[in-house]
């Protein structure tokens, strides 16, 4: 055999090969653990594969903001929670103008303004007008990941706003690192401050071990956010207060799968099936009688059967689904108890609630109280098995406006593409391209998605959903072309444009004359009457932008 | 969600009903002394323009001027009852004028090429999403250099691993021709061939003069025949339903052309 040919031996890739924070030094990490809440943390409760201060050191990173820089914005997604070691941060508790924390002022054109966009609109491609980005430059300090918008005239906001102090021990951020949702919150450095900054792996490993610190946040966590969520669940429906309390006491949450699960799906995706498969984490097995309702609090889950050899996507189930409540509706009086029908597995990142048998037997199952008409997963889709596999496998099920084209009906006429690119700086913003099953692709355009895991990382917030629309779009004004959010984007539907002037020529960086990068995606026309116009522009009904959580809309179109 | 279906029988339904409608208003105007073929043609001149105004809706996207799929349901049904109406206007009989004849001719192969467009259009669709894999039109010429360069490697590898130039002695001879530009390309539009491309069934002839090695490069090959066939199959039927609107279109400014001259003619003769 040449040598050529003889296998490359590399060790083996371990979970701390790239560190949170490279620069953490041995110094760093006693000065933390020297600190509260560290300090009362029972290090010999840590195994020896993951001890504290390797944790520390590898999961954590210090990083320092200058007064009135924004640690994190309300709205934004993020994978780290905050304690602060030096100084004191401000929490604005309402909300600030989009345009100080680096978003856009949601828009929509009027009539005159789409109609006047027949003589406005460039011939240029992806044209930019420079001096808009004048003002926005001001509030933007540092390069890449290390910029940091700030905020001018900081007491004039905090004397507008409502805000609370925290100080050095405190921790914020903890409910974005332990579940998918956005931040709360704006928070601000409240003159210099020093963070430490823990990831959610690291998190979950401190949590797991550190009692005073997960009674703390799961506290924090009950108290803010899970007695809405029971509340808006049709099957706690029309309980008192005091048994809502009841019922969030005795409910646990839980995670499965990996909140990183966009860097591995690439890698994933090119596995046979049932290693996929095996790659997502059980929630609860089939055949295992049910200790609870399962709820699906953020994520994905995908509820399968034993079929010959493997494994049968039955459907997926989404945000607000719930899961074994059938099998529970068995022990009503009269009736055998049976065992879970299905599995159910994590699909990339999934947080769950788990109410316990009991609970649901004394506040839902009970002989005074009706059975709730429909529950949220219950149905199953009428989708055929196939379709489901390649919705879940693609991970196509987080978009809530995934790019739909019948094939059997489209004419490759791309009509839709110039439509896009009409409304678009005459550059479309999607492939007309991308995976297809039977005779539907699903385009390479942005899927606006539940978990946009896009949205991490931003350094100036300019990837943010639309406060009116829910869509995910960019502010070009802030979008420093760094391609954070294009690199984290799973599906590639995220692209960096070389901008250019009125002249069609690119615009340089001054001081190393590379043209000026911006991050362009598909907006779903946010600013345009009448919504998508790649939809609009289609004479054969051939495309959809669809949610794909409404799987019954999904199968009224794919069976048409 | 109404099925597609449902929506064409509704459709159709409408159009019928108002044609007939149509019909027995002219009838009955006939026995009038209204002048039918003034009312039939300021008709049948708002409908055409309405049938030409969906293509500026096509080019001005980003205004909200409704959505194309419904223009074209209004684009097709309307057509259908134009026919009728134009029916009416010449009283089913075959005019006798030259502009009149020209003006006919040019309508009917407007209306032609809009079915024709119509049929395509589904038919055309339907067939391309057979395909092994779905190509973009403009995109098509770069895979065929792509196959092209690969199957010349694959050749004159052939000649180094076999010691003999039988498999490079058909890339010459057969397959050079094949690749250098879309071929069969009537074939595919009409669908006239059953089973594989003629070149595999060639290529796997010559399989009996190859040794082990050779008849692997010789697999890879028939693997491109067969990308090649389907990349022509994809250029044959999207330059088809790209090119009918180049046609129906023209012809569409032609009508409304001839027939502004039909109009300030007869308005110019009109007398009274």
């Amino acid at each position: 055999m040449s040598l050529v040919d003889a296998p490359i031996a590399i060790p083996r890739p371990q979970r701390w090969d790239v560190p949170f924070g490279p620069e953490m030094t041995d110094a760093d990490v006693e000065r933390v653990l020297g600190r509260k809440p560290f300090i009362d943390i029972d290090e010999s409760k840590f195994s020896k594969a993951t001890p504290l201060r390797d944790i520390i050191r590898n999961d954590c990173r210090i990083v320092r903001f200058d007064d009135g820089d924004i640690i994190v914005r309300a709205g934004d997604y993020g994978s780290s929670l905050f304690f602060i070691m030096d100084g004191s941060v401000r929490v604005i508790l309402d909300s600030l103008p989009a345009d100080s924390l680096g978003r856009q002022e949601p828009r929509r054109k009027t009539f005159v303004q789409s109609v006047a966009q027949l003589w406005t609109n460039s011939r240029t491609t992806e044209r930019r007008d420079v001096s808009r980005y004048a003002s926005a430059r001001m509030n933007v300090h540092g390069e890449g990941d290390r910029a940091r918008v700030f905020l001018q005239d900081v007491p004039a906001i905090l004397a507008a706003h409502e805000s609370v102090q925290l100080r050095s021990g405190e921790i914020f951020g903890e409910l974005a690192a332990m579940a998918r949702v956005p931040r709360t919150a704006t928070v601000i450095s409240e003159g210099d401050c020093e963070l430490l900054e823990l990831r959610w792996q690291g998190f979950r490993d401190i949590r797991r071990h550190a009692d005073a610190l997960r009674e703390h946040v799961d506290r924090l966590y009950r108290e803010r956010s899970l007695i809405h969520h029971l509340q808006s669940t049709s099957i706690f429906s029309g309980l008192t207060s005091e048994q809502l309390e009841d019922v969030a006491n005795q409910t646990s949450f839980e995670m499965y799968g990996d909140f990183d699960w966009h860097t591995a799906y690439s890698r994933i995706a090119e596995k046979d099936p049932a290693q996929r498969l095996a790659h997502e984490p059980v929630i609860a097995l089939e055949g295992d009688y049910p200790n609870g309702v399962i709820m699906i609090r953020t994520g994905f889950a995908r509820q399968s059967q034993r079929y010959g050899n493997g494994e049968r996507t039955i459907s997926y189930l989404g945000r607000g689904r719930i899961f074994g409540f059938e099998e529970l509706a068995h022990l009503e009086p009269n009736r055998t108890p049976i065992p879970l029908q299905f599995t159910l597995r994590a699909v990339g990142y999934v947080d769950v609630l788990r109410v316990p048998t009991a609970v649901i037997e004394q506040y839902v199952l009970t002989p005074s109280r009706s059975r709730p008409e429909s529950v949220p997963g219950a149905a199953e889709p009428r989708l055929d098995t196939s379709t489901l596999e390649f919705l879940v496998e693609n991970r196509h099920i987080n978009g809530s406006a995934t790019m739909l084209i019948d094939l059997n009906r489209c004419t490759r006429c791309d009509d839709c593409v110039r439509a896009c690119a009409a409304t678009h700086d005459n550059n479309p913003r999607f492939i007309r391209h991308g995976p297809v099953h039977g005779h539907h692709m699903v385009a390479n355009a942005c899927m606006h998605c539940i978990d946009p895991v896009c949205m991490i990382g931003c350094p100036t917030g300019a990837i943010h959903r639309d406060p009116i629309g829910g869509q995910v779009v960019i502010n070009d004004d802030t979008c420093i072309g760094c391609a954070t959010c294009a690199n984290a984007c799973p599906y590639d539907n995220i692209q960096m444009v070389e901008i250019r002037d009125e002249d069609n020529a690119f615009i340089l960086d001054e001081k190393t004359s590379l043209p000026i990068l911006k991050a362009t995606k598909c907006d779903l026309c946010s600013d345009q009457l009448g919504g998508p116009a790649c939809q609009r522009a289609c004479p054969h009904d051939a495309l959809i932008r669809m949610e794909m959580d409404d799987t019954e809309t999904l199968a009224n179109w794919m069976i048409r | 969600m109404r099925t597609l279906a449902q929506r064409r029988g509704l459709n159709v339904t409408m159009a019928i009903g108002l044609s007939i409608i149509l019909l027995a208003v002219w009838w009955s105007l006939s026995a009038t002394l209204i002048d039918t073929a003034l009312v039939s043609g300021t008709a049948l001149t708002a409908l055409v323009i309405l049938l030409a105004a969906y293509n500026v809706r096509k080019k001005f996207s980003f205004l909200p001027l409704g959505s194309s799929a419904v223009w074209l349901q209004i684009h097709i049904y309307v057509g259908l009852l134009v026919v009728i109406l134009f029916g009416v206007h010449i009283r089913f009989v075959m005019p006798r004028g030259a502009l009149e004849l020209l003006l006919a001719a040019i309508f009917a192969f407007t209306t032609l090429s809009g079915v024709f467009g119509l049929l395509i259009s589904r038919l055309f669709a339907r067939r391309l999403a057979q395909s092994v894999e779905e190509v973009i039109y403009e995109r098509i010429g770069g895979y065929r250099r792509r196959l092209s360069e690969e199957m010349r490697e694959l050749a004159v590898q052939s000649v180094h691993e076999g010691e003999a130039t039988t498999i490079s002695d058909f890339y010459a001879a057969r397959l050079m021709p094949y690749l250098d530009r879309p071929r069969s390309f009537w074939t595919h539009v009409f669908g006239l061939r059953r089973g594989s491309h003629p070149l595999v069934h060639e290529a796997l002839d010559i399989a009996r003069y190859l040794k082990g090695s050779e008849k692997a490069l010789l697999d890879q090959i028939i693997i491109r025949v067969r990308v090649k066939d389907d990349l022509d199959f994809q250029y044959a039927l999207q330059t088809i339903l790209k090119l009918w609107l180049f046609v129906h279109i023209p012809l569409t400014y032609g009508l409304l052309l001839i027939m502004l001259v039909h109009i300030v003619l007869v308005l110019a003769f009109a007398g009274g």
